[in-house]
C-alpha cells in the first residue's frame, strides 16, 4: 500500500461531500415538510432507526471531511515540519473528541 | 507608451524595484515584445528572454498586469497603461524579468516526458489508430512556458514537491498515449499527497495558458485513471 497516496484522501473528499449534501437536503426537507412540535418530537425523529443510521453517517462524513480538508490546507500553507506536525496531531485530536462527544451523546440519549 | 518593469539584480540590488519607462512604438510594433525590443535600444540593461518572437518557444513568458503570458503574443492595443511586467510569480528570479525554470524542468523531467514501450521495435513505426491520436489533442501541443505553473497557488505553496499544471499535462499527454506501455507506473508515481493531489482545481492554469490548453482537465483525466485502477 502506498502510505502517501494521494488517492485516498481525495476520495475520501469527495465521497464524504456528496453524503453530507444528500443527508443536508434530506433533513432539512424533512423538518420542513414536518417540522416537531417539541422536544419529543424531535427525539422520536431523530431516534428513528432510518434517521440514525443516516446521522452516524453524518458525523462520520463530516469527521473524515473536515479531517482531509484542514490536512489540505496545512500541506499547503505551514512550510515547518514540527509545527505542521504539532497541527496535525492537534487537530486529528479535536476530531476525536469531537467523535467521543458525538457517541457519548448518542448513548446518553438513549 | 508608459511601461513600469520589476528591475532586480542579486548581486548588487538589496531589494526589486520598479522601474518606469515611456517609449513611442514605432508604427509596426504591434505586439509587447516589439515594445521591450525598442526599449532595449535606449536601455539596454533590461533583462528578459525571448527567442522565436511567435509564441512557439515560450521563452517570454512574463506577468504582464498581473495576468501570465507571452509577450511576443500580447498586441499593444490590448493593454492598459502603465504596462505592469513582473518576472512570473513563484519563481527565483536570476535578474529582472528572467527566472530560474531549474526546479520547474526538475519537475517536468520526472515525469519521464517521453515514451516508454519496450516491446521489439516493429518493422516500420508503431501505428496509431485516428481515434487514439486524437487522445493526445490539446496536450502534446505545450511548449512548456511556465504560465500555467506561475500562475498555480499550489504551485507556489509547494514548489519544491508539487509538479504543477505544466508538468501534469506533460505526464497525461504520455498516459493517454496508445504507444506507451507504462502507464501503470506512471500513475503509481502520481498518486501521491503532493506530486499531483495539491491541485485545488483552481484552475488558473487553463485561465492563462497562451496555448489555450487545459492542464486541469489533463489533472483531472489523471485523477480519473488513478480512480479506475484502484478497483
Amino acid at each position: 500500500m502506498n502510505l502517501l497516496s494521494g488517492l485516498r484522501a481525495w476520495a475520501v473528499q469527495r465521497v464524504s461531500a456528496v453524503l453530507l449534501l444528500g443527508f443536508v437536503l434530506w433533513f432539512a426537507a424533512r423538518l420542513l415538510l414536518a417540522p416537531p412540535d417539541s422536544y419529543d418530537q424531535w427525539r422520536a425523529l431523530v431516534a428513528h432507526p432510518t434517521a440514525e443510521i443516516a446521522l452516524t453517517i453524518f458525523f462520520a462524513a463530516l469527521l473524515a471531511h473536515a479531517w482531509v480538508g484542514v490536512r489540505d490546507i496545512v500541506l499547503d500553507y505551514v512550510r515547518w515540519r514540527p509545527l505542521r506536525a504539532a497541527i496535525l496531531v492537534g487537530v486529528a485530536a479535536g476530531l476525536l473528541a469531537t467523535a467521543a462527544a458525538i457517541a457519548l451523546a448518542a448513548l446518553h440519549a438513549r | 507608451m508608459k511601461l513600469s518593469i520589476y528591475r532586480y539584480n542579486p548581486e548588487q540590488d538589496a531589494r526589486p524595484r520598479m522601474q518606469s519607462y515611456d517609449i513611442a512604438p514605432a508604427p509596426t510594433d504591434r505586439m509587447l515584445l516589439d515594445l521591450l525590443l525598442r526599449l532595449r535600444e535606449s536601455d539596454d540593461s533590461v533583462a528578459f528572454r525571448r527567442s522565436c518572437r511567435e509564441g512557439v518557444c515560450g521563452s517570454d513568458a512574463m506577468n504582464i498586469n498581473g495576468r501570465n503570458g507571452l509577450a511576443c503574443i500580447t498586441p499593444l492595443a490590448q493593454l492598459k497603461e502603465p504596462i505592469v511586467l513582473r518576472p512570473l510569480p513563484g519563481f527565483p528570479v536570476i535578474r529582472d524579468l528572467v527566472v530560474d525554470m531549474t526546479q520547474f524542468f526538475a519537475h517536468y523531467h520526472s515525469v519521464r516526458p517521453y515514451l516508454i514501450n519496450d516491446e521489439p521495435p516493429p518493422e516500420r513505426e508503431r501505428p496509431q489508430s485516428p481515434a487514439e491520436r486524437a487522445q493526445l489533442d490539446g496536450l502534446y501541443e505545450c511548449i512548456l512556458c511556465a504560465c500555467c505553473s506561475g500562475f498555480c497557488p499550489p504551485y507556489w505553496w509547494n514548489p519544491d514537491k508539487y509538479i504543477g499544471p505544466a508538468g501534469l499535462l506533460q505526464a497525461y499527454r504520455f498516459i493517454a498515449d496508445s504507444r506507451d506501455r507504462a502507464t501503470r507506473e506512471r500513475l503509481e508515481f502520481l498518486d501521491d499527497v503532493y506530486r499531483l493531489y495539491r491541485c485545488r482545481t483552481i484552475m488558473n492554469c487553463t485561465e492563462v495558458c497562451p496555448k489555450h490548453l487545459s492542464p486541469s482537465r489533463a489533472i483531472e483525466r489523471i485523477r480519473a485513471r488513478l480512480l479506475g485502477e484502484a478497483f
